[in-house]
């Protein structure tokens, strides 16, 4: 696992845009994080370190819900917060991807990167994956904490590549 | 003069089941099946039950826009439907249905981009209203999922200038209302409360009022709410929580309309649309209204009927696209992610 506890805007935009860059396809990030903890913010600066055709195009998906925006490596971003009682809870299942137009057995679509926000409403997700934990500090709201954490051994790799020494903590 | 292409559409790109029949620009029947309620129970969308929920709804509101227009589908002389983008599941359903519409009644077959839907939505004409014709302008098109400035050059010719690099507007408004405990959509519920306020109680951040591009960021100011009411807590009485809504509703205007009015002295343009679920917002309308005056452009807000998701624009866009020569094919397909006007 690895831990920052203040990170400022620019230091997290920098930690997303690396983590894109570490990506190699076929990565399964899952963002949780209440309210304004910046998880929309993260994935843009991804998208930008994944080289996408028109990262300013990545927003907020909550409405639209499933996006895909094209590069070398696609981004498919994906909001449940919609889709589960509005971040109170209500689980999501392998039925509502396949209603979005995702094979539930094969995520995330060979090649691309799938971001998950409020993925905490995911009640089965794939068992090797990257979790990444984001928090507003109640004392200080310019900051922001970063946990992350990788469940099996693909995202280990990308783990260990996205966060060099110097970056942690 | 033969009579306009006269055109039957389907929408159910997202929460809304919808079937409108036009002549040209004119609305014969407009007919809107909400999923809100169907959702309500799961507190959330559904993305099974919002296909099924278009699959059981689609049919109704179809036969519902004929009733009305007293009319049989051998007088359409063409079908639309809105094509993308949305939730491919539920668009399915609209795009099959006028796919089987299109094959049973040998009528040609248009599909239409959901935002160039939008477009169309200032110019249709009814009973109450009657919309100018379609000409070059502005649009800001404004709601749950989209915050965009759009130069409409002519029919087809449009160029997304800027947008929101996080929430959209309609986002933005119902998740404060979340975080006040108003219900889902609560948009509309802070507007009206904010009508009541005082718009500088709260000192909230205008997010980029002053970068020289066309974008906007509502992410933060929705954090700032969040912070403020962690600070403060819920507002305790009915003035403090219209104060709250009116300062929260001050802050996002004045962005909107300062850098959207900026956009339109810089493009040339003279006229100004605004579209889509959020320019149903008073504020927003309010503040546009009085900049036309000053600044003498006109200022054409869709009707609050045709603002939220319908099918009579998309009909009225696709008589447009008839008008112009457009070339109606059947092999339509869903898009999933297409989010750019125009493409």
């Amino acid at each position: 696992m690895s831990a920052w506890t203040a990170l400022s805007l620019e230091q997290m935009h920098e930690l997303a845009h690396a983590l894109g860059r570490a990506c190699r396809g076929d990565e399964l990030i899952l963002l949780r994080g209440e309210m304004g903890a910046g998880k929309t913010t993260f994935t843009r600066a991804l998208g930008e370190g994944l080289r996408l055709r028109a990262p300013g195009e990545v927003c907020s998906p909550t409405y639209t819900v499933c996006m895909t925006h094209e590069g070398p490596l696609p981004l498919v971003h994906l909001d449940l917060f919609r889709l589960g009682d509005m971040g109170e809870g209500a689980p999501v299942r392998g039925g509502a991807f396949e209603a979005l137009g995702l094979a539930y057995d094969a995520l995330p679509p060979p090649g691309s990167v799938l971001v998950v926000e409020w993925s905490e409403l995911w009640e089965d997700p794939p068992a090797d994956r990257l979790e990444l934990a984001l928090r507003r500090p109640a004392e200080n709201p310019a900051v922001r904490a970063l946990e992350a954490r990788a469940t099996g051994p693909r995202h280990a790799d990308l783990l260990a590549r996205w966060a060099p020494p110097d970056l942690s903590r | 003069m033969a009579r306009e292409h006269r055109v039957l559409a389907l929408e159910s790109s997202c929460d809304e089941t919808a079937c409108a029949i036009v002549e040209g620009r004119r609305v014969l029947a407009s007919v809107v099946a909400s999923q809100i309620e169907t959702h309500a129970p799961f507190g959330g969308v559904v993305p099974e039950l919002a296909s099924r929920a278009h699959l059981d709804a689609a049919t109704v509101v179809t036969r519902a826009a004929l009733d009305r227009a007293e009319m049989s589908l051998d007088e359409i002389d063409a079908l639309a439907v809105t094509h993308g983008p949305g939730l491919i599941g539920a668009l399915l359903v609209g795009v099959q249905m006028a796919k089987g519409l299109a094959l049973a009644t040998a009528k040609p077959l248009l599909g239409i981009h959901h935002m160039e839907g939008h477009l169309f939505s200032t110019g249709l004409i009814d009973a109450e209203h009657e919309g100018p014709t379609f000409a070059p302008h502005l649009a800001l098109l404004v709601s749950g999922g989209h915050t965009e400035l759009v130069e409409v050059r002519g029919l087809g010719k449009y160029r997304r200038i800027g947008g929101t690099r996080d929430d959209a507007v309609g986002e933005a408004y119902d998740k404060v209302a979340k975080m006040l405990g108003l219900g889902y959509p609560g948009g509309p519920v802070v507007d009206r409360l904010a009508q009541a306020g005082r718009g500088d109680a709260v000192a909230f951040p205008r997010a980029m009022i002053d970068s020289d591009d066309d974008d906007f960021s509502f992410a933060g100011l929705k954090t700032a709410v969040a912070v403020h009411l962690e600070r403060e807590g819920l507002p305790k009485t009915r003035p403090a929580l219209e104060d709250l809504c009116a300062s929260f509703q001050a802050a996002v205007v004045e962005v909107l309309a300062h850098k959207t009015l900026r956009a339109r002295r810089r493009s040339g343009l003279n006229r100004l649309c605004v579209v889509g679920g959020a320019a149903a917002n008073s504020g927003l309308r309010a503040a546009l209204a009085e900049a036309a005056v000053s600044e003498g452009f006109d200022f054409v807000p869709a009707p609050l009927r045709y603002c939220g998701d319908n099918a009579a624009m998309i009909a009225a866009a696709a008589s447009a696209r008839l008008d112009a020569g457009a070339e109606a094919r059947l092999e339509l397909f869903s898009h999933r992610s297409l989010d750019a006007v125009g493409l």
